[in-house]
C-alpha cells in the first residue's frame, strides 16, 4: 500500500488542522501587522546545511546548526534534524527521541550540554528519553557539533560534543517588544506542531516567555506499515535578563518538556509521562574597553521524572501467546543533574586565556514493577515484584581547565588542558557474587581523569588551510554503565547490569583537516583516527550468574572495558556556486571502526558451546557510508528557494561478528523543500519528504520488538511550517 | 598539496587495512545431556489413552515440562565435578526438541565417572520468583500466593475414572503449602515446603572423553511417578495438586527412582 500525501490532506482531520492552523496564524498576523513595521529585521536565508568559515570552524571540525535552520525542518525531534549532518547519525527506537551518533560515537561518548554547561540527565535505563529530546527545537537558537575531544571547557568531552544554545544572549536587551509563532503539520504521520514566543525588553532588563504544543500520530512507511510511533509533547519557557551596571548582565532561564504517551515499538514499554524542568541562572561581567576580559558564573538544576510501561502493549491486558499469564510492567525513575561552572578569560599579547572550574551533580533513582496475572487449575493468581533500577546512585564531577589560542599571522594554535575528580557512589544492596568472584557490589569509587587537547592550523596559500587536532581525553562510566540493574539498554536485547568498578573510557584521537576554496567552491576534507582504550561495552555474562529479568532478553551483559576500539573514517563537504543563485553541496562521511579483539560467545540452543576470539571484530552500530547532494536556487522575485535533496547511504556489510550484528541494506531518497518568504514578518517552509516513498530502514534503527525486523523510515510525507515574526 | 593529500591518503589505508580474522579455538571437550521419556520401556506415545498406572488408572500423557539442576559428577578418582558453571538450570519440554539436548558443560576432566546426581527442580535458594521472563521457562511459573518460583514438573494428561470419564490430570510439582485446619484456603497457609529432590540415576559407570562432546542418554520412566515407593492414584488425589502438599510429597518421592542413564 502506498501511502499517498495528497489522498490525506484530501481528509476532514487534515482540513480541520489547515483551518485552525490558518486561522491562528492569520489572526496573530493581523493582530500583530502594525507593530511588525515598526521593525526592520531582515529575514535571513539559511541553507539546510551552512558552511561556517570561522576560526574555530578551522581549527575543529565543528558542524554549526542555527534556529533558522531548525525552524525549516519537517521534523519535531532535535535527534532526527541532526541526522542531516555529516557523519552524524541516530539510533531510532520510535517516533521521537532519535540517540544521536557522532562518527559511530554514541551514549555518554557525546557530551551534549546546554549553554554554558547545563547537563540533563535522562531518566529512562532504555534511553527513550536522551538529552536532546528535553528540549525542542524552537528552544534552541544554535547547535554546534564538535567532532572529537576538543571541547573541554564545559565537561569532559570523551569522544564529541553537542552544545545546544538556549539562553537569549546580550542582544535581547534593548529589543523592544518581539513575538513568534511558528506552527508546522506533517502530513505523512498527522502530526500538528504549535509554539509562540514572546520577549519585551527594556534598557536594563528582558523578560521573555516561550511556550508550545506537539500532537503527532503514528507514522506510516514506504510499506505501508503503520508504526505505533505516536507521541504528545508540551513545553514551556521563560528567560528574565537583568544589566548589572554599565558591563555586566544577570539572566535566569527556566525550560520545560513535558511528554505522555510516547510510544517506542522497539523497546519493551512505552513513556507514559516525561517531565523535565532545567532552571539555570547565568551572570557575566566583561571590561567595558575590552570585551575579551570576561569572567562568568552559572548554576543549574535539572530534573527528569520519567514512567514507562507496556500498558500500550497487547501482553498487559491479555494474555498473548507463547506467555500463558498476562505480563505488566511499569517502571519509574527520577534523574537529577546540578551544577555550576565559572570561568574567566583575557588576552594577553598573541595569546587568549581562559581558565574555570566546573561541577556536576549527577543523582538517579529508579525502580521497576512486574507482575504476572496467571490462570491455572482454574483460579486466578498475581505475582509481583519490584526491584531497583537505580537506588540514590550518584555521580559527583569536578573539573578544571584552561586554555588558550595564539594566533599570529598564517597560523593559529590552541591548547586545553582538564583535570577532572570523578566519585561515584550508590545505595544499592545488590551484591553477585558467584563461587567467590564479585560480579557486582557496589562501593564509592574516586578516579581522576586527565584530557588535553591541541588544535593547530596553518593557512598554506590564500586558497588552501590545513588544520591538526590531537587530543586525548577520558571519561569515567556513566550511570547507566556503573548501577544499572537487569534493563535491556542495548541494541542487542540483553539485560545490562553495571560495573561500580569500571575504569575510565581513554580516547586518543587525530584529525587533519584541509580546507580548499577555489572561486566559487569550497572543499573541506577531515580525516581523523581514534583509539580507545579501556573502551566501555558489554561482556556476556553466565546464566548461572545472573538471569534477565526483561522479556524478550535472551541473557545479561555486564559493562566491561575491553582494549581496544579504533574508529577511523572521514568527512567531506564541497559548496559550489555553479551559477548565480544557484548552489550545489555535495558531502560524504563514512566511519570504520572496530575492537582490536573481541570474545565471541558461541551459542547452540541458546546454551553456550564455545567460544572464540575475533581479531579486528567491528564495533556494532556503526553507520554505513554516507553521501547527499543538495541543488538549490534563489529566486529574488518573489523571494523564494526551492531545493532538491538526494541522500545515499550504502549497505553496511561491515558488521560485529561477536554482537551477531546483521548487515543492512543501502538506500537513496530524495526529498524537496521550499522555503518562501512572502513577507518580513513571515517565512514559509513546505516541501515533501521521501518523495519516491521509498521503504528504507537506517543500519542504527532497532528492531521491532519480539521480531527481526528492523524499524522502517517513514515513507513519503508533505509538510509545512509557517513562522510569523514581529 | 600533493604532500598533504599523500598523508591523508596513507593514514586512511593504513586504518582500513585491518581485516577481521577469527582465531582458531583450543580443542576441548563437552558433556551433552540427551532426554529421553519412556513409559513402560517404550518410547512415549502421546495423547493415546494406552497405558495404565500401578492404581489401575488407565491413562495418557499430553506433555512433561521440567527443570533438572545442580548437575555433579563422581569422578572414579574421588574428584567431584560441577560442570555446568555456564548454565545450572535445564528446563526440558517434549513440547520444544531443541530443549531434550543440553550442552551440561565444556572442558571437565576426561575419564571414568562412577555416577552422576543432579536436583529435580530447583534448589530454595535459586527458586525464586521472575527468575525467568522468557516463554518457555517463564509459562512454569508457580504461583506466588502458593510459595512463588517455578513448576519442577508439569505432567499433564488424561485419566478415565472410576464412572469411566476421562478427566484431566495436572501432576504439577512445585513449592507445597500447609494450611491451617487443611482447609486448602490460601488465606490459611501457615507455612511453605521445598519438594525438590535429588535424583541419583540408575545406570552406572560412564566415561568422558578428552575432545570433543560426550553424550549421555538420561531417561525419565513415566510411569515410576505413579509408583515406588508410593502408588498414586488420580482417582484419590484428582486432577489438581498444586495445593495438595500429600500428592506433591508423593510425587516427589516416586520422582527419585524415575531416571536412568545410558552412554
Amino acid at each position: 500500500m502506498e501511502v499517498n500525501s495528497i489522498s490525506i490532506f484530501s481528509g476532514i482531520r487534515l482540513r480541520t488542522l489547515m483551518r485552525s492552523l490558518i486561522a491562528f496564524s492569520a489572526s496573530f498576523f493581523m493582530l500583530t501587522q502594525e507593530l511588525a513595521a515598526q521593525h526592520q529585521d531582515t529575514i535571513l536565508q539559511l541553507p539546510v546545511f551552512e558552511l561556517t568559515d570561522t576560526s574555530v570552524h578551522r581549527r575543529m571540525p565543528v558542524s554549526i546548526i542555527k534556529a533558522g535552520s531548525l525552524e525549516q525542518q519537517r521534523e519535531a525531534d532535535l535527534g532526527e534534524i541532526l541526522r542531516k549532518q555529516t557523519n552524524v547519525s541516530g539510533i531510532r527506537r520510535g517516533g521521537y527521541a532519535i540517540d544521536p551518533v557522532v562518527r559511530g560515537f554514541r551514549y555518554s561518548q557525546i557530551s551534549i550540554f546546554l549553554d554554558e554547561g547545563i547537563h540533563v540527565e535522562g531518566g529512562c535505563p532504555n534511553r527513550m528519553d536522551p538529552v536532546l529530546s528535553h528540549i525542542e527545537p524552537e528552544q534552541v537558537n544554535s547547535l554546534e557539533i564538535v567532532k572529537g575531544p576538543y571541547l573541554l571547557q564545559y565537561g569532559p568531552a570523551p569522544s564529541a560534543s553537542i552544545h545546544v544554545r538556549t539562553r537569549p544572549d546580550q542582544s535581547a536587551f534593548n529589543r523592544g517588544f518581539h513575538a513568534t509563532s511558528q506552527s508546522g503539520y506533517d502530513a505523512g504521520r498527522g502530526g500538528f506542531k504549535q509554539h509562540v514566543s514572546l520577549l519585551h525588553s527594556a534598557e536594563k532588563a528582558f523578560l521573555s516567555f516561550g511556550g508550545g504544543i506537539k500532537e503527532y500520530d503514528n507514522y506510516t512507511d514506504g510499506n505501508g506499515k503503520e508504526w505505533n510511533s505516536s507521541f504528545s509533547k508540551k513545553d514551556i519557557s521563560a528567560d528574565a535578563g537583568f544589566k548589572t551596571g554599565r558591563s555586566g548582565f544577570l539572566i535566569l532561564s527556566y525550560r520545560g518538556s513535558f511528554g505522555r504517551d510516547i510510544l517506542f515499538p522497539a523497546l519493551p514499554m512505552d513513556e507514559t509521562k516525561g517531565n523535565t524542568n532545567i532552571f539555570s541562572g547565568y551572570f557575566e561581567r566583561y571590561h567595558p574597553a575590552n570585551p575579551e576580559k570576561r569572567l562568568t558564573l552559572s548554576a543549574y538544576h535539572s530534573r527528569v521524572y520519567h514512567v514507562m510501561d507496556n500498558s500500550f502493549r497487547p501482553q498487559y491486558t491479555r494474555v498473548v501467546p507463547p506467555y500463558n499469564g498476562i505480563m505488566q510492567a511499569t517502571a519509574i525513575a527520577e534523574a537529577s543533574s546540578s551544577g555550576g561552572r565559572f570561568s574567566f578569560s583575557y588576552p594577553s599579547g598573541n595569546l587568549s586565556m581562559l581558565h574555570g572550574i566546573d561541577t556536576r551533580i549527577t543523582a538517579k533513582d529508579g525502580t521497576r514493577n512486574m507482575r504476572m496475572i496467571m490462570t491455572m487449575d482454574g483460579q486466578e493468581y498475581t505475582s509481583e515484584k519490584s526491584i531497583n533500577l537505580w537506588r540514590d546512585a550518584l555521580i559527583i564531577n569536578t573539573g578544571l581547565f584552561t586554555s588558550t589560542t595564539w594566533k599570529k599571522r598564517k597560523t593559529e594554535a590552541s591548547l586545553g588542558v582538564r583535570v577532572d575528580l570523578n566519585h561515584a557512589e550508590s545505595g544499592d544492596t545488590l551484591v553477585v557474587e558467584k563461587e567467590g568472584k564479585t560480579w557486582y557490589k557496589s562501593a564509592p569509587v574516586n578516579q581522576v581523569m586527565f584530557s588535553i587537547s591541541g588544535n593547530f592550523t596553518y593557512r598554506i596559500s590564500r586558497k588552501t588551510t590545513i588544520g591538526l587536532g590531537l587530543a586525548r581525553s577520558q571519561r569515567a562510566g556513566d550511570m547507566q554503565e556503573r548501577y544499572i540493574k537487569f534493563l535491556a539498554t542495548g541494541y542487542d536485547r540483553y539485560d545490562y547490569l553495571g560495573n561500580p568498578q569500571l575504569k575510565p573510557e581513554t580516547n586518543h584521537q587525530a584529525d587533519l583537516m584541509l580546507t580548499f576554496r577555489p572561486g566559487k567552491a569550497e572543499l573541506l576534507l577531515n580525516v581523523f583516527i581514534s583509539k580507545i582504550n579501556n573502551y566501555i561495552t558489554g561482556v556476556l555474562v553466565p546464566p548461572n550468574v545472573a538471569r534477565p529479568l526483561s522479556q524478550g532478553a535472551p541473557g545479561v551483559k555486564q559493562f566491561n572495558n575491553i582494549d581496544a576500539a579504533v574508529f577511523t573514517g572521514f568527512e567531506t563537504t564541497l559548496s559550489w556556486i555553479p551559477f548565480k543563485n544557484s548552489n550545489v553541496g555535495i558531502s560524504a562521511a563514512y566511519t570504520y571502526a572496530y575492537f582490536m579483539e573481541a570474545e565471541r560467545i558461541i551459542l547452540e540452543n541458546n546454551q553456550l558451546a564455545g567460544t572464540e576470539i575475533i581479531k579486528n571484530d567491528p564495533v556494532p552500530e556503526i553507520p554505513a557510508l554516507d553521501a547527499s547532494m543538495t541543488f538549490s536556487y534563489k529566486f529574488r522575485k518573489p523571494l523564494l528557494s526551492p531545493q532538491l535533496i538526494i541522500r545515499a547511504v550504502a549497505a553496511q556489510n561491515h558488521v560485529s561478528l561477536s554482537y551477531y550484528e546483521e548487515k543492512s541494506p543501502g538506500y537513496v531518497i530524495t526529498d524537496l523543500a521550499m522555503n518562501y518568504y512572502p513577507h518580513k514578518s513571515v517565512s514559509l517552509a513546505a516541501g515533501i519528504s521521501n518523495l519516491l516513498n521509498t521503504a528504507y530502514y537506517d543500519h542504527l534503527n532497532r528492531r521491532l520488538l519480539g521480531s527481526n525486523e528492523k524499524l522502517y523510515e517513514p515513507g513519503r510525507s508533505f509538510y509545512i511550517n509557517i513562522k510569523f515574526k514581529l | 598539496m600533493r604532500t598533504y593529500f599523500g598523508i591523508l591518503v596513507l593514514l586512511l589505508v593504513f586504518s582500513l587495512t585491518a581485516c577481521t580474522e577469527k582465531e582458531s579455538p583450543a580443542p576441548e571437550n563437552g558433556l551433552k545431556i540427551i532426554f529421553s521419556h519412556l513409559a513402560e520401556d517404550e518410547p512415549l506415545i502421546t495423547n493415546q489413552m494406552i497405558y495404565e498406572n500401578a492404581a489401575g488408572n488407565p491413562y495418557e500423557v499430553t506433555e512433561i515440562m521440567y527443570f533438572i539442576s545442580d548437575l555433579t559428577l563422581y569422578h572414579n578418582d574421588g574428584r567431584i565435578i560441577k560442570p555446568s558453571e555456564w548454565e545450572g538450570i535445564h528446563y526440558t519440554d517434549t513440547n520444544i526438541p531443541s530443549t531434550l539436548e543440553w550442552i551440561a558443560g565444556k572442558n571437565i576432566p576426561s575419564g571414568l565417572y562412577d555416577s552422576l546426581t543432579f536436583t529435580f527442580g530447583l534448589c530454595e535458594e535459586q527458586n525464586q520468583s521472575f527468575m525467568f521472563v522468557n516463554p518457555p521457562e517463564v509459562n512454569m511459573a508457580w504461583p506466588e500466593v502458593l510459595g512463588g518460583g517455578y513448576h519442577y514438573l508439569m505432567l499433564n494428561g488424561w485419566w478415565t475414572d472410576l464412572q469411566e470419564v476421562r478427566r484431566p490430570f495436572n501432576f504439577h510439582l512445585g513449592i507445597g503449602q500447609i494450611y491451617e485446619n487443611n482447609s486448602g484456603q490460601v488465606s490459611d497457609i501457615t507455612g511453605f515446603v521445598h519438594n525438590h529432590f535429588t535424583v541419583n540415576p540408575t545406570g552406572g559407570p560412564f566415561s568422558i572423553a578428552n575432545e570433543g562432546i560426550t553424550e549421555l542418554t538420561l531417561t525419565m520412566h513415566i510411569e515410576s511417578w505413579f509408583e515406588t515407593p508410593f502408588i498414586y492414584d488420580h482417582n484419590q488425589w484428582g486432577g489438581a495438586i498444586m495445593q495438595i502438599q500429600e500428592a506433591m510429597y508423593i510425587g516427589s518421592m516416586n520422582g527419585r527412582d524415575a531416571f536412568s542413564i545410558k552412554q
